[in-house]
């Protein structure tokens, strides 16, 4: 192991020792109190989209606007030799061709990959288009702008690009492989016990190779940019789930103050990772923008959302389990392998191994392979979604080799404490998820051995597996307004992707507040509001609920500032005897007044105070993760290897639920994502050339209508009592543990063990 | 300008003279020339039916359709839709089952859903209908089939053929 990696793994030990001293989650008063939360409501911004009246980046049409196409390199490694736009300019509405012979300077920034400060949103720290280096087949090389979107991408086929060629490492080998820093913020290498000692005892051990391939998010959202400047004001609509980040790195790449720099994005198409960060094309828009002193608007095309933006990297899991006669876990040996770039990030599948099951004796280590391709990016459950493909699977083959129930052998080894830290957990109702799931899918009535039903030439199998994923609270500050009619309007910098982020806030803020939720407007997507670090973790609901909360808390001293002198009933009040309830501030006994009557009788238009999130010392002190647990059937056709997925029970714990409609359609969304990651998807990449060889929706296979039965949702739904709101964040969690439960379920239909992704029909023959 | 061809598009039943590139499509028509941004753009290559429209009453996907070849066609988009009869019942129930997330394909969906139910009352077959003589019942196995042309990655499928199902059967 390197010395950083053994740097932070000693870190993270100190921190873990004295995390004792730190105080807890304060609790929320919201947590258990009826209202707003927890009900079923319609998506607020629900009208707009279904009549096509919201505005995503691509668009805008400013005036005067230009338009941009990349062009992708044709080697994976080495040197522009010689580039020609003569061609390309000479062609019809073409305004000009950025390459790096005449793109202006853009300083390097650190990637936000690698998750050490500072966190700009930038993908990569390699100079994109100021040198003449090539990184991976597919790098934008040049970009030009036309009239016309038809104009730009002919003449784009126009420019020429000479390169010299050198090899380029393509593969995830093991001779290559390094431990990295962190896994996701966790140690890559962690050593509980005597985990040899305990397979030599074992009465029972199985062993499994377990592999994931490439996968891209392909949101249906092309990744857009339209930058503007005005002097050296610079505003930009981007696709960005961090639009703060980008602010950031913009500002960095340019030499601007970031007051300079306005990066807006309201409403994203979907992003799921892929916009967390901040992808090349990004800046080059503001350089081409720049260079043609007007506004340009670059969309990706999908065959370049393959080729300029990221995905999860492959892994590749080695895990031996032991358990003794009563099926208790002694032994989890896990290592894990992906691939990385120049800014290191691991797809750590080690991750579910850690927190999953009690279990004495642990080895975890994680290794990434340095390659020639594109950045590697975050994806919904980093980690944790192909390291749960591995562990449950092994689960599942350990159930087997034990003759025990799946769910039983979960049950036997539900752990008390953090298996590796040894700390509490805030909360964890797994046990609760599995009663739920299984009493709804009837998972008692299931065969106890493979290969037992047959509907003609189907072969029917009932699968299940667990699912965790760590919670995080981040930063966030909120601008919230009353204003003299006592509607309030809560600006943030965060976005929507569509999880419902703005209706969920909306729900928890009319009830922190004590007002209806029609009185309340979350205005969204503008860098400009505050400092805020939400680019995905699932963390929007708590982090903003926090600052929302403390919000509140400087609205009421702001308040009784205004009463103090006058002859309002609150005059001499203190902050703790007063509720936010009934539109105004009121004491237990019913004696305050209304928000309008408090701002009417200081004179005043409006109050605006600005809330700042919480420092969590609950997610640092304890475990906080989200847990869950997937049922599913399959069918499988004997003859052509066909899977078809019949039936889905999925039941999570993520604390108290604020928004159940909206909660239970994410939870689908990452369901179906996952049955995408067991049966189709997988980016296919030429490892002589370095090039994806399926660059679209026709080739990169994703779920459609036909491919997804009715999914029936539950959650535990009881508040975690540290957390803002109880609450926990869900988003990447319904994706954890699906394709290992196809998988199982595959097995038990055929008898057919299946490790490697995706599960397709050859696998099957 | 010179390559251009004039043309003669009624969207949303406002008619519009054009002269156009005849590389632009109907999607880039609508989105770029007209103003008209509901129509969304996800592949460009009729793969995701996020482009999808309604042209003189069959549902098509924009994007694979130059907008020359629309001259003197009638052309639905998801702006008409609230004053479509079916259309205005389909966006309510897609609300009401949530049958959308980020919104970005919802544009397609609903305007395939309205022609794709429209196709089905006029008794055409589709891959999985068995009965090829009689009218088929609208089964969530044929909904399912009818729509597999319009992808949604957020996974709203549940919702959105629930949605279809309350307005096929209410």
């Amino acid at each position: 192991m390197n010395v950083a990696a053994r740097g932070f793994s000693l870190a993270m030990r100190a921190v873990g020792k004295v995390s004792g001293l730190l105080p807890d989650g304060r609790h929320d008063p919201l947590s258990q109190a009826a209202g707003e939360i927890g009900r079923d409501v319609d998506r607020l911004d629900g009208p707009a989209k279904v009549s096509g009246g919201i505005q995503y980046t691509a668009d805008r049409v400013p005036e005067r606007l230009a338009y941009a196409v990349t062009v992708p390199s044709a080697i994976a490694k080495g040197r522009i030799a010689a580039i020609d736009s003569s061609r390309a300019l000479a062609a019809s509405g073409v305004v000009l061709v950025m390459t790096h012979e005449n793109a202006p300077p853009m300083k390097p920034t650190g990637a936000y990959a690698t998750l050490r400060a500072p966190v700009g949103a930038a993908a990569m720290s390699l100079p994109i288009m100021n040198t003449d280096r090539v990184f991976w087949h597919g790098q934008p090389v040049a970009v030009v702008v036309a009239e016309t979107q038809e104009q730009a991408e002919h003449a784009a086929r126009l420019v020429e690009v000479r390169y010299a060629a050198e090899p380029a490492v393509l593969a995830m080998s093991d001779e290559a492989a390094h431990t990295p820093v962190h896994s996701v913020l966790e140690e890559s290498k962690t050593v509980v016990g005597a985990p040899h000692a305990a397979l030599a005892d074992a009465a029972v051990v199985v062993r499994g190779v377990y592999t994931t391939p490439p996968e891209h998010h392909n949101a249906l959202e092309l990744h857009a940019t339209v930058a503007a400047w005005d002097g050296d004001d610079l505003t930009v609509h981007d696709t960005s789930q961090y639009p703060y980040g980008v602010k950031e790195m913009l500002a960095k790449k340019f030499g601007l103050p970031p007051e300079r720099v306005h990066v807006l994005a309201p409403y994203i198409g979907g992003g799921f990772g892929g916009k967390t960060t901040a992808w090349p094309h990004v800046a080059l828009t503001v350089a081409a923008a720049r260079l043609a002193g007007r506004p340009v608007k670059l969309v990706l095309s999908r065959a370049h959302t393959f080729h300029m933006t990221g995905g999860r990297a492959p892994t590749r899991s080695r895990i031996t389990l032991a358990a003794d006669a009563g099926g208790r876990l002694t032994a989890i040996v896990h290592d894990a392998l992906s691939t990385c770039t120049t800014d290191e990030f691991a797809e750590a599948a080690i991750v579910p191994s850690r927190h999953l099951y009690a279990c004495p004796n642990l080895a975890v280590h994680q290794r990434v392979v340095r390659v020639d391709r594109i950045q590697n990016a975050f994806f919904r459950g980093p980690g944790v979604t192909p390291g749960s493909f591995a562990l449950e699977s092994a689960m599942d083959e350990l159930a087997c080799r034990l003759g025990l129930d799946p769910l039983e052998l979960r049950l036997r080894n539900e752990p008390g404490r953090d298996p590796v830290s040894g700390h509490r957990f805030t909360s964890r109702h797994l046990r609760e998820a599995y009663r739920l799931g299984a009493e709804a899918f009837h998972w008692d009535e299931r065969a106890p051995v493979p290969r037992a039903t047959r509907d003609g030439h189907w072969l029917v199998g009932q699968g299940m597996a667990a699912a965790i994923n760590p919670d995080a609270v981040l930063t966030a500050a909120v601008r919230l307004r009353l204003h003299a009619d006592g509607t309030i309007t809560i600006h943030s910098s965060t976005n929507e992707l569509g999880a419902g982020t703005s209706t969920a806030q909306t729900q928890a803020a009319a009830q922190r507040l004590g007002v209806p939720m029609n009185r309340i407007r979350f205005l969204q997507g503008d860098s400009d509001v505050a400092r805020t670090r939400i680019p995905g973790a699932s963390a929007a609901t708590t982090t903003l609920a926090s600052a929302i909360w403390n919000a509140r808390d400087r609205l009421v001293r702001e308040l009784l500032a205004l009463a103090k002198g006058t002859g309002s009933p609150l005059a001499g009040r203190r902050p703790g005897e007063l509720e936010t309830r009934d539109e105004g501030l009121f004491t237990m006994d019913g004696r305050g007044e209304t928000y309008r009557r408090i701002l009417e009788r200081a004179g005043r238009d409006h109050v605006e105070v600005t809330g700042r999130s919480a420092v969590p010392y609950q997610t640092i002190k304890r475990g906080t993760s989200t847990y869950g647990a997937h049922f599913a059937e399959v069918r499988v056709d004997e003859d052509t290897g066909e899977v078809r997925v019949s039936r889905w029970v999925g039941a999570f714990d993520g604390g108290r639920i604020v928004s159940p409609k909206q909660a239970a359609s994410q939870m689908r969304g990452g369901i179906i994502q996952g049955i995408g990651m067991a049966l189709m998807e997988e980016t296919l990449l030429d490892e002589r050339s370095g090039r994806i060889v399926n660059a679209s929706l026709a080739e990169y296979h994703i779920p459609t209508h036909a491919d997804v039965p009715d999914i029936e949702v539950h959650f535990v739904d009881l508040p975690d009592p540290q957390t803002p709101l109880g609450a926990k964040g869900i988003g990447e969690l319904g994706i954890v543990g699906v394709a290992a439960a196809i998988a199982n379920a595959i097995h038990h239909a055929t008898g057919r063990r299946v490790r490697d992704l995706p599960i397709t029909p050859d696998q099957l023959l | 300008m010179s390559g251009h061809i004039p043309i003669h598009l009624n969207v949303n039943g406002q008619v519009h003279e054009l002269s156009l590139d005849p590389r632009v499509t109907l999607l880039d028509c609508l989105r770029e020339h007209l103003g008209l941004t509901g129509t969304k753009k996800g592949c460009d290559q009729g793969a995701c039916g996020a482009c999808t429209v309604i042209a003189d009453g069959e549902r098509i996907n924009s994007c694979l359709t130059p907008a020359v070849q629309c001259d003197g066609m009638e052309i639905v988009t998801i702006e008409a839709m609230a004053s479509h009869e079916l259309g205005a019942k389909v966006q309510d129930a897609f609300l009401a089952y949530d049958g959308l997330q980020c919104g970005y394909c919802t544009s397609g969906q609903i305007c395939s859903s309205v022609a794709m139910l429209a196709e089905h009352r006029d008794g055409r077959p589709s891959a999985v209908t068995e009965d090829l003589a009689g009218p088929a019942p609208l089964t969530d196995v044929e909904v399912r089939e009818r729509m597999a042309g319009n992808l949604c990655r957020c996974g709203a499928y549940n919702g959105i053929v629930a949605a279809i199902r309350k307005v096929a059967r209410p």
